[in-house]
């Protein structure tokens, strides 16, 4: 499942346990700032195989708006 | 000059160890750190070097901090982290607080930059670390410094190659002078074992694949190392008034360009540094007692640095002890000329003369006391430090015995 991919690379730049992240987790409370936002992006883009345009950036808020820019929201 | 400045704490981290007290050790005993590399890279035709030992940054850093620190401001934390503490400063204080940090490189962020490049352009892929830029620039480590030590004065990296950490610490002392900061962490970091690096390096044709000789007849070349040095400088005044330990006075500096030539050394140009670094300090080229040579074990820098110790000491130059800890440390780049500092305040601080190592027999046009592999007791008042970086940049620093 696509939420499993994104837990992994969230919770190894979070530094916290995959389990602990759900689609409704915000980045804020994961302790992901901005510099540390942009490596995780950029984990997903090549997982994914994807690129997240800048404009969608600001808009990312939980782990949900991910898997949404991801288009994987249902997967 | 008109505030004293003195030097007050040391921070090293080298081929030789993780600290400036195994650093002295390992001179006064003649230990070279050169060793085979056998490093996991294909087609290098340089195959020795002084690689820092037994480094985990694990065992120095959390992972969080890892994610941005690029080896080269590792082994900078590191050193200044036991410059500070051996100073009996801590992070937190006013001292630390409002002191300012200049820390040189010669080569900056090169395995994060090397990297990011092998990925591009080797592996074909299309996009960057993000962390590439914050990790792999040259002041890099000047924000990693103050970062990790909580230091919020004047921070900034300063380049001049291979005396890189000498300017630094001229910076610094220029800046307790005129009363801009009480204290000043200077000095510099490289870790130049990459890839892209050490071809460059053997494209020059100056590496030898025997070991470091300064000033035999036999040498064959420079032996790159890596590591960081620190120094805690403050003004004499604010030091007193901690009752801090007072490793050595830092008398005087002198800086010269030679505006010629971009690897050949310039004699006029290193002997003008020499004077007025004396001049600067008020010292007479009499009461010199050691000069801690760049001794890179080049064919140019030997006969130069040589010929120019003799132009500026006339007589004198016979009675001095010379001799060039990079036969120990290897030429760590910029770091060089920081940990060359160090060796030189250790020197005058425990009236011990560390020596040239590997050294055979000396080259017809070096005739002076290199202080051949053994270590020698001697006190000292005065000692100067040299440094003198492609490009023909010259950096020397007198210190004095603190009284």
């Amino acid at each position: 499942m696509a939420l499993d991919k994104v837990a992994e690379i969230i919770a190894k730049t979070a530094h916290c346990k995959v389990e602990d992240i759900t689609p409704e987790t915000k980045l804020e409370a994961l302790g992901i700032d901005s510099l540390k936002a942009i490596t995780v992006l950029f984990e997903l883009e090549e997982a994914f195989d994807t690129e997240i345009p800048n404009e969608l950036i600001s808009s990312i808020s939980t782990v949900n708006d991910i898997l949404d820019r991801l288009g994987t929201a249902n997967c | 000059m008109n505030r004293r400045v003195v030097i007050t704490g040391l921070g090293a981290v080298s081929g030789l160890g993780l600290n400036a007290t195994t650093f002295w050790q390992e001179l006064v005993a003649g230990q070279s750190a050169i060793k085979p590399l056998n490093l996991p890279i294909e087609d290098i035709k340089i195959s020795i070097g002084a690689l820092v030992p037994e480094f985990d940054p694990e065992n120095h850093f959390s992972s969080d901090d890892l994610t941005l620190l690029d080896r080269f401001s590792m082994l900078a934390v590191i050193a200044a982290r036991e410059a500070v503490c051996d100073a009996g400063l801590c992070s937190g204080e006013d001292s630390i607080t409002q002191a300012a940090a200049i820390i040189g490189s010669g080569c900056g962020g090169k395995h994060t930059d090397e990297a990011t490049y092998d990925q591009l352009y080797k592996q074909q892929r299309t996009r960057a670390h993000p962390l590439t830029i914050p990790k792999g620039m040259p002041s890099a480590a000047a924000s990693m410094v103050s970062k990790h030590l909580g230091i919020k004065g004047p921070t900034f990296a300063l380049a001049s190659a291979c005396a890189s950490g000498s300017h630094a610490i001229i910076q610094g002392c220029t800046m307790i002078q005129s009363g801009m900061v009480d204290v000043a962490l200077v000095g510099a970091s490289d870790a130049p074992f990459t890839f892209g690096l050490l071809k460059s390096w053997e494209a020059l044709r100056v590496a030898t694949h025997d070991t470091c000789r300064p000033f035999c007849a036999d040498r064959s070349g420079i032996v790159l190392g890596e590591g960081a040095g620190m120094v805690v400088l403050e003004s004499e005044q604010h030091a007193k008034a901690r009752g801090a330990r007072i490793y050595a006075q830092l008398a005087g500096c002198g800086m010269t360009s030679d505006a010629g030539h971009i690897t050949r050394p310039d004699v006029t140009g290193i002997s003008s540094a020499i004077i007025n670094a004396l001049d600067y300090a008020g010292i007479n080229p009499d009461e010199v007692d050691y000069v801690n040579a760049h001794g890179t074990a080049t064919q140019a820098n030997d006969i130069a640095e040589t010929a120019a110790i003799n132009q500026v000491f006339g007589d004198r130059a016979k009675k001095l002890a010379v001799s060039s800890t990079k036969s120990m440390h290897g030429q760590a780049l910029g770091a060089s000329s920081a940990l060359d500092l160090i060796a030189s305040t250790l020197a005058i601080y425990h009236g011990i003369v560390p020596p040239t190592a590997n050294f055979t027999v000396a080259d017809e046009h070096c005739d002076l006391d290199y202080v051949p592999n053994i270590a020698r007791e001697q006190e000292m008042d005065v000692a100067i430090s040299n440094s003198f970086a492609f490009g023909g940049l010259n950096s020397v620093i007198a210190i004095r015995k603190h009284s």
